[in-house]
């Protein structure tokens, strides 16, 4: 009996003297975790990339001749949303492009977007978008670049308007 | 048995230990969970830093009058000061329109020198402001000299929250 609470005492004892080593161990596989999963936000340079793509690419919405790509240069007859299906295509990733003059005033729209990508995209709402506010899940943002664009026979310049939803997680 | 002594023969000393290794522990949680120290900031993508001279190319290809000349063909001409003066009206209004980052003191400035001497300057800051988005091109001239044109943001307080969709 006497030896059996001896064990037990050293046992506690033992439980006790790791108490802090567990502790500490805790910790730093908190900190190690909460690191190693740092969340990347990387909609910003998304959004960045697309609006090069459209603007600087000849299968895209830059304006070429015969001998070279303009680019900044947007050719409005390539402005629908066959075109921006085609050019540029990533499947959590939708977008609406708007071309303004140079006093704001819509010239050409168009997108490339799936049915529920648009209900989160609402255009021409006071608030910057608050269906894809409420959902944590999809990012929304509004990116505006001068741009020139050539008409039939006329070159002028403007703004264009490029919204994206993209789905981040 | 020392050990042992330590924590059943001597509590006064265990305890508060114990109570100061979770104050430390408390404070660290705060200062890496809380304040987010020792965050790389290298994995955010920073929009000041992927940006490129997009902005300047299509501000030199505005159409300043009707014979479709653009900003980048006037300077390229050795301008007189009243085309010059044209050329800095329309850029100041376009410079206007530019995407500023919101509720902050910033300003888009343009500058083109030759020779280090300034032709046009359209600068606006404010004290200890900082510089973004820096273009710079380089036009030739009809003289064969060559025109230094740049273009930045400056602004004061700026995070690079305020400063992605730019």
């Amino acid at each position: 009996m006497k030896k059996g609470a001896l064990i037990i005492g050293d046992f506690l004892g033992m439980i006790l003297e790791f108490i802090p080593v567990i502790i500490v161990s805790i910790f730093i596989l908190f900190v190690a975790f909460a690191f190693l999963n740092e969340k990347i936000d990387t909609h910003d340079i998304e959004v960045f990339m697309l609006s090069r793509d459209l603007l600087y690419s000849d299968s895209c919405l830059a304006f070429s001749d015969d001998y070279r790509v303009f680019p900044m240069h947007v050719d409005t007859k390539k402005l629908d949303d066959e075109r921006l299906g085609s050019c540029f295509s990533k499947s959590s990733m939708g977008f609406r492009i708007t071309l303004l003059d140079s006093q704001g005033r819509e010239v050409k729209s168009a997108k490339s977007l799936t049915l529920k990508q648009e209900g989160y995209l609402t255009k021409g709402a006071s608030v910057n978008y608050p269906v894809c506010k409420a959902v944590p899940e999809y990012k929304c943002s509004k990116r505006k670049e001068l741009i020139v664009y050539h008409t039939e026979n006329k070159i002028q310049s403007g703004f264009l308007v490029i919204e994206v939803v993209n789905r981040v997680s | 048995m020392l050990a042992k002594k330590a924590m059943f023969g001597m509590p006064f000393l265990f305890w508060p230990s114990m109570l100061l290794l979770l104050i430390i522990l408390i404070f660290y949680s705060f200062v890496f969970f809380g304040l987010g120290a020792a965050k790389s900031p290298d994995v955010v993508a920073k929009a000041s830093d992927y940006s490129d001279s997009g902005k300047l190319i299509a501000l030199l290809s505005f159409p300043v009058d009707d014979s479709g000349r653009t900003v980048s063909d006037v300077l390229s001409s050795n301008p007189k000061e009243d085309k010059i003066k044209l050329v800095e009206k329309q850029v100041r209004l376009l410079l206007l329109q530019f995407e500023k980052p919101k509720d902050k003191n910033a300003f888009w400035n343009f500058v083109v020198s030759a020779d280090s001497k300034e032709i046009i300057s359209i600068r606006e800051s404010s004290i200890g402001a900082d510089r973004f988005f820096e273009q710079e091109i380089y036009l030739p001239s009809k003289d064969k000299s060559l025109f230094k044109v740049n273009l930045f943001l400056n602004c004061f307080g700026c995070s690079e929250e305020d400063l992605s969709g730019i």
